[in-house]
């Protein structure tokens, strides 16, 4: 779909490093805004204010994880239709066979390169129907 | 020549390198104490992130050793492995070996 329609992420990610990197990646070579959250809890405590064309779902996070988080975003009226893709390490790959019945766009393993970040992202968004 | 955004992401990978010189003490700890379950689990949200951010910065020679501990510990965390004390501390041992390793690279 047209990637011009994606202008605001919000990204659960509970490492600063990552989130530090990533700001400043996208700050010098992204189109979009992107808006972080320090965990599940926080994402879902604000995801209906910020209004993302696009949720980035790290998968291990304290209180609450981003598998737990897709669930309360489906059941809310408000931030079902919301495309997610999930960031997650190789090892915890084969966990989320049964979230993609949930319907995500994609998942993005980790590490990832941060400057590789937003193409990665193009492409997934692209290749669906969003 | 170096782009400002190379010479950000240098910065940011040699302060992480820093963070995780600064973590060598507390990794040393577990290594002098007992591992149960819990401890074990809390080694692999250490590990975890070490594989991530590690691997960000192209660290590669600690993100791959951190990210095979990882699915090491995660069959451990989910039963198909039995808790072996000795084994974690060998891996954790290897872990500050291979950070002390890219340190002194990084000075050369």
């Amino acid at each position: 779909m047209d990637i011009s329609k994606l202008k605001k992420i919000m990204y659960a990610e509970d490492e600063d490093d990552i989130k530090t990197i990533v700001q400043v990646v996208f700050d010098t070579m992204s189109p979009c805004e992107i808006k972080f959250a320090s965990n599940g809890q926080e994402l879902l405590d604000n995801v209906e204010e910020y209004k993302p064309d696009l949720i980035l779902l790290d998968v291990m996070m304290p209180e609450v994880d981003g598998p737990t988080a897709l669930v309360e975003l489906r059941k809310n009226p408000a931030t079902k239709n919301i495309p997610v893709i999930f960031m997650t390490a190789k090892a915890q790959f084969h966990e989320l066979e049964a979230l993609e019945k949930l319907g995500i766009l994609g998942i993005i393993t980790k590490p990832f390169d941060p400057i590789q970040l937003y193409s990665t992202i193009q492409k997934i968004w692209e290749e669906n129907d969003v | 020549m170096m782009s400002k955004l190379d010479e950000t992401i240098k910065l940011l990978r040699s302060a992480y390198l820093e963070k995780l010189e600064s973590q060598i003490p507390d990794i040393q700890e577990i290594i002098e104490n007992a591992i149960d379950l819990e401890k074990a689990i809390e080694i692999l949200g250490m590990v975890h992130k070490i594989s991530g951010t590690g691997g960000m910065y192209g660290i590669t020679t600690i993100s791959e050793y951190a990210s095979s501990f990882e699915e090491y510990l995660l069959e451990i965390k989910n039963n198909t492995q039995p808790l072996n004390e000795d084994e974690i501390k060998t891996k954790l041992s290897e872990l500050i070996k291979r950070v002390h390793m890219t340190l002194s690279e990084e000075i050369k």
